[in-house]
Order: C-alpha cells, then sequence, then structure tokens
C-alpha cells in the first residue's frame, strides 16, 4: 500500500476496507489477504459473492457438494478460493463497507453538495 | 473524504440493479413477442405476425434505450439471459391476452421504478423514465384495443379473418397534435 491517505471505511474480524482519496480506489483485506479494488471492480467483487447461492451447496443434488467457490474479477490480478463460511463472511464486511459508503453518500450530499449549489 | 460511488455514476446501486431488471424484463417481452409472431404465422394470421414482429422490435429498443441509459450514466448494464418463453397458444384469442398481461406487467414495474426514483429524489432516470410511461399508455392501448376486437367482430364464421385484417389498423391517436 503506497497510498498515504487512506481512509478506514469499514473493519471487523474477517478484514477491512480502507479508500484512497489520491488513487481514487479501495484497498481490501480479507483474511490477511490484501487487494486494491477499483470502486466498479468493488462493486463487482460484492455483486458476484451476493449472486452465489449458499442454500444450494447444501442440497442433495448439489453439483457442488465441497462448496468451494473461486472469484476472480476481470482487469484485476485476484483470485479467491472459498467455502461457504468465507462467502458469507465477505458478504458481511462488504454489504457493511456499502452500507457505510451510502451514509458517505448521504453526508456529502448534505454537507457539501448543498453549500455549493 | 470522496464520495467515490457518486464519481462513479449517477445512478444510485439499487436504481441500477431496477434498471437492470427492466432490461431483463423487455428482453423477455421481446422473445415473446417474436414466439407470439411465429404462432400467428404458422397458423395463418398473417397481419397478426407482422403486428407482433413489430411489438418484438419496438421491445428490443426499449431494451437498448434502458442498456445504453445505465451505461451512459456510470453503471454496470448487464446483458440478460432469457428464459421461459412460451411457444404454444391454445386459442388466436389467447395470444392477445397473453400480450396484454405483458404490457399491464411492464407499466407496473416501470411504475415501481418511478416509485424508487422519487424515494431517492432521483430526478434525472425520473425524466428519462417519463417517455416510457408515455410509450406504456400507447402500449396498454393498442393489446386492450386489440382484444375487444374479439367481442366486437366475434369469433364465428369469418371473424377470426376479420379480426386479423383489423388489427393493423389499431393506433393511438388521442395524443397526436
Amino acid at each position: 500500500m503506497n497510498c498515504v491517505a487512506l481512509e478506514e471505511i469499514f473493519s471487523n474480524s474477517s478484514g477491512v476496507v480502507y479508500q484512497c482519496d489520491n488513487e481514487s480506489c479501495f484497498y481490501l483485506e480479507f483474511e490477511g489477504k490484501r487487494a486494491k479494488y477499483s470502486v466498479k471492480n468493488l462493486m463487482q467483487l460484492k455483486f458476484k459473492l451476493d449472486n452465489f447461492k449458499i442454500e444450494e451447496i447444501f442440497c442433495v443434488d448439489s453439483l457442488n457438494p465441497s462448496g468451494t467457490e473461486i472469484v476472480t474479477i476481470s482487469t484485476t490480478d485476484y483470485c479467491y478460493i472459498l467455502n461457504p463460511l468465507q462467502i458469507i463472511r465477505f458478504r458481511e464486511l462488504l454489504d457493511q463497507t456499502f452500507f457505510n459508503l451510502h451514509v458517505n453518500q448521504v453526508i456529502k450530499d448534505r454537507l457539501h453538495y448543498a453549500i455549493l449549489a | 473524504m470522496k464520495d467515490l460511488l457518486r464519481v462513479k455514476s449517477l445512478v444510485s446501486i439499487e436504481i441500477e440493479s431496477l434498471l437492470n431488471s427492466q432490461v431483463k424484463k423487455e428482453a423477455h417481452s421481446c422473445a415473446q413477442y417474436l414466439s407470439i409472431a411465429s404462432w400467428c404465422d404458422q397458423n395463418g394470421f398473417d397481419n397478426s405476425a407482422d403486428y407482433f414482429f413489430k411489438q418484438s422490435d419496438e421491445e428490443r429498443t426499449h431494451q437498448l434505450k434502458l442498456f445504453k441509459y445505465i451505461l451512459d450514466m456510470g453503471g454496470h448494464a448487464i446483458s440478460p439471459d432469457v428464459k421461459d418463453i412460451r411457444l404454444e397458444f391454445n386459442s388466436f384469442r389467447e395470444v392477445f391476452e397473453q400480450a396484454l398481461e405483458m404490457e399491464i406487467a411492464i407499466t407496473q414495474s416501470f411504475k415501481k421504478i418511478a416509485a424508487a426514483c422519487h424515494k431517492e429524489q432521483d430526478f434525472v432516470t425520473m425524466e428519462f423514465l417519463n417517455w416510457f410511461l408515455k410509450e406504456q399508455r400507447e402500449e396498454e392501448y393498442k393489446a386492450r384495443r386489440a382484444l375487444e376486437l374479439f367481442t366486437v367482430i366475434g369469433e364465428d364464421a369469418t371473424g377470426l379473418w376479420e379480426i386479423d385484417k383489423t388489427i393493423p389498423t389499431i393506433s393511438y391517436t388521442s395524443e397526436q397534435a
């Protein structure tokens, strides 16, 4: 992480997400693995994680009985191999991250753009 | 701290998701109208087949209009997969009942997106949606008028032939200047 202007968006026992205003990107650390994502890539990652159907893993005729999923995001070099519990934890991390980003959006709208307008 | 989400896209994640769902619905309507056109053609209703080919093209235009709006606003437009297309119909009348049901479902869906835009005060997307809401007035009118022909003309004797002949003449002129 070369960026000096990092601000923590959210952290829990699974990981932490920082925002870097200088590079307009996010630094995400999940279970010790660190990655740098653009806004678009972070949204793609959340979209992919949200779309895994965890309940199907436990079906009798599941096509993926191990429950292991490989998550890659195009235009990045990062790859995650996740079990169902990790998928749930990763979702929690990103859900809270996006919630806080949304709160920031509301605050910015009320305090910053309202003054400019 | 910068608002990176807003810098990237004009529309929120929720509105983007609703618009992508609408893209999928329009794609489904496009494919369903094509299937209806096929059924009409196979059963000798040539005028109605042409009518539904045009309807299918219109739905495709709507789909692309939504798709490009999402992209233009900085969002992620998703090309949808289309499933569950009905291929068989029990009667000529049922074809038009299905068409009206589809148009009603599309109108309801646009109303939900409009409600979400009002809630978020996303007036930019709301202004964009106005074109679709107006379009739905015409689409529902045409679908309803087509179905009414079955009562007005009747299905006995040459009734179905007469209905098929009348279908291309249906137009929505109330709002023309």
